[in-house]
């Protein structure tokens, strides 16, 4: 990728960010910002002073400022808060422009065949080495062991540059209730902390749902926790990693463990 | 020290939350804490408090060093929790201050028992003044642990590497 192309000055980001820097004057949107939202509750307020003053009115207060005065503070303002969300938007774009270069990369690539000739990189096969954009999807329980896995997902993503998508598949018709409402709950803040994508999706099959997921999504990751110890006749069947192996082929599969119990290994 | 394996809940039923925040942890802090969670039979639920800059949306993930500390923190606890057969439930929340952070920890959390780290010069912690507000607004049994005396002991802190 060239220095250009990660500019974040580019005629495409700007246009996006000048566009975002305006809907983002939405009282709603700007309240989770105390500061920019006092200074745009200021300008509206100076706003309508200039307002009354330019129809022949007193200024607000009862100053005795000029009218030209009263519209100087208020554009004043105004530029405050569109260039604050115009930086803001700007750092939004940027981090989605990586991201679209990332992916048009595949399309864009020619990759040299080891075996001879050409071929653009989205055309590549299984049969030859593919450079795409990793991404992560952590499956998760709503129980207390999935924060670590999702902290764990998330320093697996930081180390590949990857995005990461968490996956809670839940029983059809059974929405977790009591203490695993509560789990979810905190799974999903920590999915808002790190910054990671929060999927519910409804499925009896827990492999079948994960690999139409991960195909969806592009994942090259798949990280689980320690599966549940298989009992009665499940002792018999296929493993949940042997499944996820078979159902996404190309895929890693990485089992996280809980390093708190290295020292029993060691006894 | 013998390893007692990890477990997921207390038998008890009790929960002691443990709010921390900047890069370190004081290990005399961490083992008073885990001692006391081990005595009632608790469940810890240690929580970091991340703080997010007024340039960018409350919504937004947390600055990626400030989530690595708290990563790194959270994972030595679990482990020295494990040692002490204490089960533990990590928690990271996000606000504009510490006390901001704080506020929505209380709001989300059930707990027992609250136990606040004060700040010291060798190991972060919770300002005086947050101490007194937190036991103003807190509701239930407050504990605020100050890791070290101030007598020039010998100074240990556990860092998020």
């Amino acid at each position: 990728m060239t220095k250009e192309a990660q500019s974040v000055f580019r005629p495409e980001v700007l246009r996006t960010a000048l566009i975002g820097s305006l809907t983002k004057l939405d009282p709603r949107v700007q309240v989770r910002n105390p500061v920019m939202f006092v200074v745009e509750v200021g300008a509206a307020i100076t706003t309508i002073g200039w307002l009354i003053q330019a129809f022949g009115g007193e200024p607000l207060g009862g100053g005795d400022e000029p009218a030209w005065y009263t519209f100087t503070v208020a554009a004043w303002l105004w530029l405050t808060v569109i260039f604050a969300n115009l930086a803001e938007a700007l750092a939004e774009g940027r981090g989605k422009a990586q991201a679209q270069a990332l992916r048009a990369m595949r399309s864009e690539t020619i990759a040299r065949l080891a075996y001879g000739g050409e071929k653009p990189a989205s055309e590549l096969t299984d049969e030859a080495p593919q450079a795409l954009a990793e991404r992560v999807l952590a499956l998760i329980t709503p129980k207390p062991p999935s924060q670590r896995l999702v902290r764990r997902a998330w320093r697996s993503a930081q180390r590949l540059g990857a995005e990461l998508d968490l996956l809670y598949v839940q029983p059809p018709g059974a929405p977790p209730r009591g203490d695993e409402r509560e789990q979810l709950e905190a799974l999903r803040r920590l999915a808002s902390v790190l910054g990671a994508a929060f999927i519910v999706e409804e499925g009896d099959d827990l492999v079948a749902t994960a690999a139409r997921v991960a195909a969806e999504r592009g994942t090259t990751y798949v990280l689980i926790g320690r599966p549940e110890p298989r009992t009665g006749l499940r002792r018999f069947g296929e493993s949940l990693p042997d499944r996820l192996l078979r159902k996404l082929p190309g895929v890693d599969v990485r089992i996280v463990a809980d390093r708190s119990r290295r020292l029993e290994g060691m006894r | 020290v013998r390893a007692r394996g990890p477990r997921e809940d207390a038998a008890s039923g009790r929960r002691i939350l443990f709010p921390f925040l900047g890069s370190t942890v004081s290990h005399a802090t961490l083992d008073s804490t885990l001692r006391f969670a081990r005595a009632q039979d608790a469940l810890l639920v240690p929580a970091y408090l991340a703080t997010i800059p007024h340039h960018l949306s409350l919504d937004s993930p947390a600055p990626v060093r400030e989530s690595e500390s708290a990563v790194a923190l959270l994972e030595l606890i679990e482990q020295l929790a494990a040692r002490e057969g204490v089960p533990v439930d990590s928690r990271i929340e996000r606000g504009r201050t510490p006390r901001h952070a704080l506020t929505a920890l209380l709001d989300n959390e059930r707990y027992d028992t609250l136990v606040v780290p004060a700040k010291t010069s060798a190991s972060d912690g919770f300002d005086p003044a947050d101490i007194a507000w937190l036991l103003e607004r807190a509701p239930g049994e407050v504990l605020v642990l100050r890791p070290e005396p101030a007598t020039g002991a010998p100074r240990r802190s556990a860092a998020a590497t």
